[in-house]
């Protein structure tokens, strides 16, 4: 990313598309990254980082995929660390 | 939470809220496609796309428009408090409202092409030195991005592990969203042929949110100013209402002139008083009521005991209590909190 700022000044357009192709690619290799962890986390771990969530209902499963797969650097420190909520 | 974790904790009350807001919804995009297909027709006529596309995003905005209203309201007349009630579900129905409003435009404007829709949303327009060109999308995104992460953290499992703080700053973002949706819809309207009326809408829109925030802080302000001071070292019994001011199901409120309010609480003929402060996300409770001899607290409907401040089974969430005296008509209140969840028997009055 950096080797392509000094090039924005001149406004090129095949800048920015590469600009825009690295944000796309990267948020989406973020998010598929994430999706695939909440789904192992809302189904395996999520009782381990939160006592409440032992025994939760499928739905409160499915209802935290999309935070977890937005936050899910967050998520998997809690999980490694195992720390509990009260 | 005390209980096990379920998708939504369902009640009456929400059931009632929920069908009454996806029909309020249902019933304003159906008269703006039908009024604007009317209305355009002919020269004028639009497609149904970006007909849709109005319409979702109008009532996104609308949506979050009210969402930011209804405190203020809330706190100025009682009248308000149901909509207040389940505010969680307006912010998600916000959010899905706004997403359609988005893949529409994504699949419509971008959606036909070589390139990758998303890369193009962001090479389309790039007249970042222009006011009446400006990429007005990019107010949108962030949002959208916004609604989102606020949507997909609304569970209370989020409260309680992103930590209270971070939840709350999270959840703050709220009027960044609203900053960042009132520029949008207002650029867009502005490089679109229907630009003066609908801008005006737009901003007025924005002035009323802000007018009442600033209006309902300002009475709340005077209101602590009239607080009872107890001082540094505290007093022993201080007079807080006359018993007859008080209405059946609901609280007065009263500062402590630390900081600190309690709610004196009249249900039938007990009167008790607990924290005005709510255990789940710090909600007024002296602005809920009480709802099956519980109080029940205006934003999401936590309830507690009046007599010991703690949330009726299974739920374990606690509040402090304290001491009342009846002196004839004059209630009196031990300001020293009661550690959250002690009983204290209520004040039982003859009724008039
Ligand atoms: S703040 Fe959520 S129920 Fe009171």
């Amino acid at each position: 990313m950096a080797c392509l700022w000094p090039s924005l000044p001149s406004h090129d357009k095949n800048d920015d598309m590469a600009i825009a192709e690295l944000i796309v690619q990267g948020v989406g290799t973020y998010l598929t990254i994430g999706l695939i962890f909440a789904v192992f986390f809302a189904f395996a771990g999520v009782g381990r980082v939160d006592s409440h969530a032992k025994g939760a209902t499928l739905g409160f499963r499915v209802l935290i995929i999309p935070g977890v797969a937005a936050l899910w650097p967050m998520m998997v420190v809690k999980w490694l660390m195992g720390k509990k909520a009260s | 939470m005390g209980a096990r974790y379920e998708a939504v904790q369902w009640n009456k009350n929400k059931k009632v809220y929920d069908f009454f807001l996806i029909a309020a919804i249902v019933v304003y995009l159906t008269a703006f496609i039908i009024s604007g297909a009317l209305t355009r027709a002919g020269d004028q006529a639009i497609s149904p796309a970006i007909l849709l596309i109005r319409a979702f995003g109008s009532c996104a905005f609308i949506l979050l428009t009210l969402i930011l209203m209804i405190g203020p309201l809330a706190r100025l007349s009682s009248f308000f408090l149901p909509i207040l009630y389940n505010r969680r579900h307006l912010g998600v129905a916000t959010f899905v409202i706004a997403l359609i409003h988005a893949i529409i435009v994504v699949f419509w404007y971008h959606g036909f092409g070589e390139l990758n829709p998303f890369v193009s949303v962001l090479i389309s327009n790039d007249r970042f030195d222009s006011v009446s060109q400006f990429p007005f999308e990019v107010f949108g995104v962030v949002a959208l991005t916004i609604l989102f992460l606020m949507a997909a953290t609304s569970h209370d499992f989020w409260l309680a592990n992103l930590s209270a703080r971070t939840w709350k700053n999270l959840h703050m973002l709220v009027y960044i969203a609203y900053a960042a949706l009132a520029l949008h819809v207002g650029l867009g309207f502005l490089q679109s042929e229907q630009a003066s009326f609908y801008t005006v809408l737009v901003y007025s829109s924005v002035g009323t949110v802000i007018a009442m925030h600033l209006i309902t802080g300002f009475r709340e302000w005077r209101r602590d100013g009239k607080s009872i001071w107890i001082g540094k070292g505290g007093a022993d019994w201080v007079y807080v209402a006359n018993v007859k001011e008080l209405r059946d199901g609901r609280a007065k409120v009263v500062g402590l002139g630390t900081g600190e309010k309690v709610a004196i609480w009249r249900n039938d003929n007990k009167i008790s008083a607990t924290s005005n402060v709510c255990a789940h996300q710090g909600g007024p409770l002296g602005e809920g009521r009480i709802i099956d001899d519980c109080i029940t607290c205006p934003w999401h409907g936590f309830q507690y005991d009046p007599a010991n401040g703690r949330s009726p089974p299974p739920y374990t969430e606690k509040i402090e209590t304290f001491e009342l005296r009846l002196e004839e008509d004059a209630l009196f209140i031990d300001p020293k909190p009661r550690a959250p969840g002690t009983p204290v028997d209520p004040l039982v009055i003859k009724e008039n």
